[in-house]
């Protein structure tokens, strides 16, 4: 990084950081700054991808004639979006939305069920030949009991509630130490920004 | 003809959508079962009052996630609460921030909270600003709520979606601007942090059942049983398969990697 940058990238830094004093023009800079570069950055990637991956295979001399279809398409699904600037024709920007959607929901599907449901499955069978074993297959049963939303009445009532009590005093305990995790994740990352406060900007540190 | 573990789960998914389309017929005749209180989805209409009452707005959030990857589940439960809040937005008067982080969701959220308005005859008060796009950067994302605090001063936080590690810059800072909050998100590697800074939290999967229970749509609670049944059908395979591998029997895990 040039000179230049590093002051910039300090000062900014510097910037954010004033919010923990209080809301400041400083601070109003540096939010704006970053929300405008980033928004600005998505834009310019979003402008290259549909680029390349449509308007390039759509009229370009080289594509496969399924592959222009499908370029096309893609680009007029794409223009559909922008009818709901247009009163008259807002209802037209459904289609592409009702498609974003149901490709989202289409392709979580079979990967939720593999990955999320018979991958923990399979992970959770285990030979009881050990206490980390066990804490493994009462804690994955207790806490799958947790989420059980229908209410049971009689004894399997009183025996899912007393599971799913287990199961969230389990939780708490795995939440705890995810959070301590985190914290000692988020205090590495505050050196990384002090080392180069003082390294690279100040000096003061070698 | 199948991938290694593709069968058992396609199997696995037929079954489990025989099994909700089961409780969704059932629920058309009125033979349910009731579901359990959840008092963090009773309280978002707490907060939406609050709000009105202190004359702040309402601030809403389905977090981080696009809509055509593998977390967009996440997203779209944020987006049915979304829906939920705009209606009752719209019901008590109250005024609504709804912020979004991806440029895809943009345009569903405005759709969602434009068409709540318009359900509720309330059409003219929706005002297109109440739907803004931050930035798909995380932190540059976090960076502008903080300023929607510091300025517009939400008396409500609804966070309900994909959270990633700007989770805790977004819920400090409500804490620290005096709102009430209410989050969940299915990203265990963050759940701690609603756990922390939220008056009411969803833990995990919880999210995804947000919009069912609020809408009370009998067809709906139906879909939610019946994948209660689909978590029974993985229990009872978890405790068959250690049963079985007890006596040193792997079938249960041979079937699941077919």
């Amino acid at each position: 990084m040039n000179t230049f940058g590093i002051w910039v990238a300090a000062v900014v830094n510097l910037a954010i950081w004033s919010y923990l004093l209080k809301d400041n023009p400083a601070y109003k800079v540096a939010e704006h700054l970053f929300i405008g570069v980033s928004a600005g950055h998505a834009l310019v990637m979003g402008v290259g991808s549909v680029n390349s991956l449509a308007w390039k295979p759509a009229f370009g001399a080289n594509t496969a004639s399924d592959q222009r279809i499908l370029a096309v398409l893609s680009l007029l699904l794409g223009l559909m979006l922008y009818a709901r600037f247009f009163k008259q024709y807002r209802m037209i920007g459904a289609l592409p939305i009702g498609i974003l959607l149901g490709t989202g929901a289409g392709l979580s599907l079979g990967s939720t069920v593999i990955s999320q449901g018979i991958a923990q499955v399979k992970a959770t069978i285990l030979p009881l030949t050990s206490v980390n074993n066990a804490i493994i297959v009462v804690g994955v049963l207790a806490t799958m009991c947790y989420f059980l939303y229908t209410r049971f009445e009689g004894t399997p009532g009183r025996f899912i509630a007393g599971a799913s009590l287990i199961g969230r005093f389990l939780m708490m305990i795995g939440l705890g130490a995810a959070y301590g995790n985190t914290v000692m994740g988020r205090v590495a990352l505050l050196t990384g920004r002090l080392t180069f406060l003082f390294r690279d900007w100040l000096h003061v540190l070698k | 003809m199948f991938l290694p573990g593709k069968a058992s789960g396609l199997v696995i998914m037929i079954i489990i959508c025989g099994l909700i389309l089961w409780r969704i017929s059932q629920a058309r005749t009125g033979k349910l079962p009731s579901i359990r209180r959840l008092p963090q989805l009773d309280a978002i209409d707490e907060i939406i009052g609050r709000c009105v009452e202190l004359d702040r707005p309402v601030h809403v959030s389905p977090g981080r996630g696009g809509l055509v990857d593998v977390e967009a589940p996440q997203v779209l439960a944020g987006l049915e609460v979304m829906s939920y809040v705009a209606r009752k937005a719209a019901q008590m008067d109250a005024k609504l921030i709804a912020t979004v982080c991806q440029a895809e969701v943009y345009p569903v959220a405005e759709a969602i909270v434009r068409e709540a308005f318009a359900a509720e005859g309330k059409e003219q008060a929706f005002r297109p600003e109440m739907v803004r796009y931050l930035s798909p950067n995380q932190f540059a994302y976090a960076a502008g709520i903080l300023g929607i605090y510091n300025r517009e001063k939400p008396g409500g936080n609804i966070y309900i979606g994909l959270f990633f590690a700007e989770s805790l810059l977004l819920l400090e800072g409500g804490f620290l601007a005096g709102a009430m909050q209410i989050g969940g998100t299915a990203n265990t590697l963050q759940s701690q942090f609603f756990v922390a800074c939220c008056d009411y939290a969803l833990l995990g999967e919880e999210i995804f059942i947000a919009g069912a229970y609020l809408s009370k749509n009998p067809m709906r609670l139906g879909a939610l049983m019946g994948q209660d049944l689909g978590k029974a059908l993985f229990m009872a395979l978890i405790v068959v398969g250690v049963v079985l591998r007890a006596f040193g029997d792997t079938t249960i895990s041979q079937i699941l990697s077919k």
